[in-house]
């Protein structure tokens, strides 16, 4: 048969022959052996990729140790945050422990409590240039807000920088009377507003409007008849120095 | 005269014609033969499957799946950050494994602006190219919604990467996931190419294609993935679909469920809740 076909004919017949062997010799030679195990991959991969240590501890290894978190961690809203979200990935501890400590909790914390358009309502968030108040220096996050349990707001009296006034001592018992209702700390409580930090002038104009009937609130009204107008403007000297706090929630 | 001539070309034709047909007919089943020989091994699959791959965790029992709840995404961008401590990825802001897209609707517009963690804006913002954060430029804006959109790869029921991949280096395992063999990797980018959803890319500096595994090296071990882990709202969620009491079982029960692209065939298996038209 050969010598009847033309030359460039058979020997483009035994290119093709010996290819063909090429590519069968280079598939069973070259292939890993654990090739088509399991399919078209090399089986050996998957124990490869499933060895890796993991990075992240998790929380659970850092109160081994960190028992003392584990009281107001647990209990708060960042019971949600890993210890690493905000500390970084595990580094060792204690040799590393010192670079685990946020140090520019303003950024840090404005990572996630930032005001966005694209936040969610739900999302705890402020305005940094007007938190905690409008045009002034900005302390650390920490001052106010125990990182570990950031629903209770307190405030270190000495780190507030309003001046403190000293209440005139015959108004000492109004002034129990006021917070008797206005929350130990002016913060308000229940259906009461509060009272802290509230601009001198407006306070004496509300006190006015409640002493002449025009808000119509007669409890108040009552109180506010027995002051004076001196009285009043003292009351508001000393109201404005309060350091505004957050209300008590509603009860439950 | 003429017509014997032409009798004897066409007998010598014919002939000739039959022996080539004959020829490439014993090559073919020749080939086929030895073909053959290579799909019995594969038909030993069975019994070989029954030899797990892994010594402490048998893929077969698991069916893994994600879900995320975009309403609740803030747009951290922590998860991204997790991600590339836990699987030592390149440092800079074009290799992500994971990523968050944010859309904004300002008043009066149509289509939202799309802008993602890597924007370059958002770098200059954030100060780093590995430490990521949304910059706050619809601050002054009318916004009349936006939102965070989490991506990932989907690891598709249907994957057309590992349907593209020339060498088989990247495969769909028997739990679900779809994984990349780095050392069979020829760094064609096909794959890259395929993958309808942007989840894979190329590390130049290995010469291979990367993407996210699942931290199959943490869910292998009863671990969740690091973003999961990581994500402070509870957008992501992981875990079995055979476990009923799985937080991506309960997920998928508990709310209508979508999934990004799936005119695309691929059959992902990352379950949306909070998909809005523009998001694709």
């Amino acid at each position: 048969m050969l010598n009847n076909l033309p030359k460039h004919i058979v020997r483009l017949l035994l290119i093709l022959g010996f290819s063909l062997l090429l590519a069968l010799a280079a598939k069973t030679y070259l292939t890993d052996p654990s090739f088509y195990k399991y399919g078209h991959f090399r089986a050996d991969a998957i124990p490869e990729l499933a060895a890796g240590e993991p990075v992240y501890k998790g929380s659970s290894f850092c109160l081994e140790c960190h028992k003392e978190r584990q009281a107001d961690w647990s209990t708060g809203t960042h019971i949600a945050v890993q210890c690493e979200v905000c500390h970084g990935v595990y580094q060792g501890c204690p040799e590393n422990s010192k670079a685990m400590l946020p140090v520019d909790t303003i950024t840090l914390c404005s990572t996630c409590h930032q005001a966005m358009p694209a936040r969610p309502a739900r999302q705890p968030q402020v305005v940094l240039a007007e938190h905690p108040f409008p045009d002034e220096v900005k302390p650390p996050c920490q001052t106010c807000h125990n990182p570990h349990s950031p629903t209770v707001v307190e405030l270190l009296a000495e780190s507030d920088t309003r001046a403190k006034v000293e209440p005139p001592a015959y108004l000492l018992t109004v002034i129990a009377k006021c917070l008797k209702c206005h929350g130990d700390k002016g913060q308000g409580r229940r259906k009461n507003p509060p009272i802290a930090g509230f601009e001198s002038a407006v306070f004496i104009e509300k006190m006015n409007q409640f002493k002449s009937g025009a808000i119509g609130s007669k409890t108040m009204q009552r109180y506010a008849k027995t002051l004076t107008d001196e009285d009043i403007a003292e009351l508001a000297r000393y109201y404005e120095g309060f350091p505004a706090t957050l209300p008590d929630p509603p009860p439950e | 005269m003429e017509n014997d001539k032409r009798k004897t070309q066409r007998r010598e034709f014919l002939c000739t014609t039959g022996k080539a047909l004959a020829g490439i007919g014993v090559i073919t089943g020749g080939g086929k033969l030895l073909a053959d020989s290579g799909k019995e091994n594969v038909a030993d699959m069975a019994a070989k499957a029954a030899s797990l791959p892994t010594s402490e965790y048998d893929w077969t029992q698991h069916r893994w799946a994600y879900g995320i709840d975009a309403t609740k995404c803030i747009g951290c961008l922590r998860c991204v950050e997790a991600c590339k401590a836990e699987n030592d990825v390149i440092g800079d802001a074009n290799h992500f494994r994971t990523w968050i897209e944010r859309y904004v609707y300002l008043e009066g517009e149509d289509h939202a602006l799309v802008d993602s963690h890597a924007d370059p804006q958002n770098i200059a913002a954030s100060g780093s190219g590995s430490e990521y954060r949304f910059d706050n430029r619809y601050k002054d804006e009318k916004v009349s919604k936006a939102f965070f959109i989490p991506k990932m790869c989907n690891h598709c029921a249907r994957p057309a990467c590992v349907q593209v991949c020339p060498v088989g280096a990247t495969f769909r395992a028997e739990d679900g996931t779809v994984l990349i063999d780095h050392d069979y990797c020829i760094g064609c980018r096909y794959c890259v190419q395929a993958c309808p959803y942007g989840a894979r890319f190329f590390i130049e500096e290995e010469g291979v294609s990367d993407k996210c595994t699942w931290c199959y090296h943490r869910i292998t071990k009863g671990l969740m993935p690091a973003c999961v882990d990581v994500c402070p709202t509870g957008t992501r969620v992981f875990g079995d679909l055979n476990d009923a009491s799985s937080p991506v079982s309960e997920f998928i029960k508990n709310n209508p469920v979508q999934v990004l692209r799936p005119e695309s065939g691929n059959a992902p298996m990352c379950f949306y809740v909070g998909l809005d038209k523009d998001v694709s």
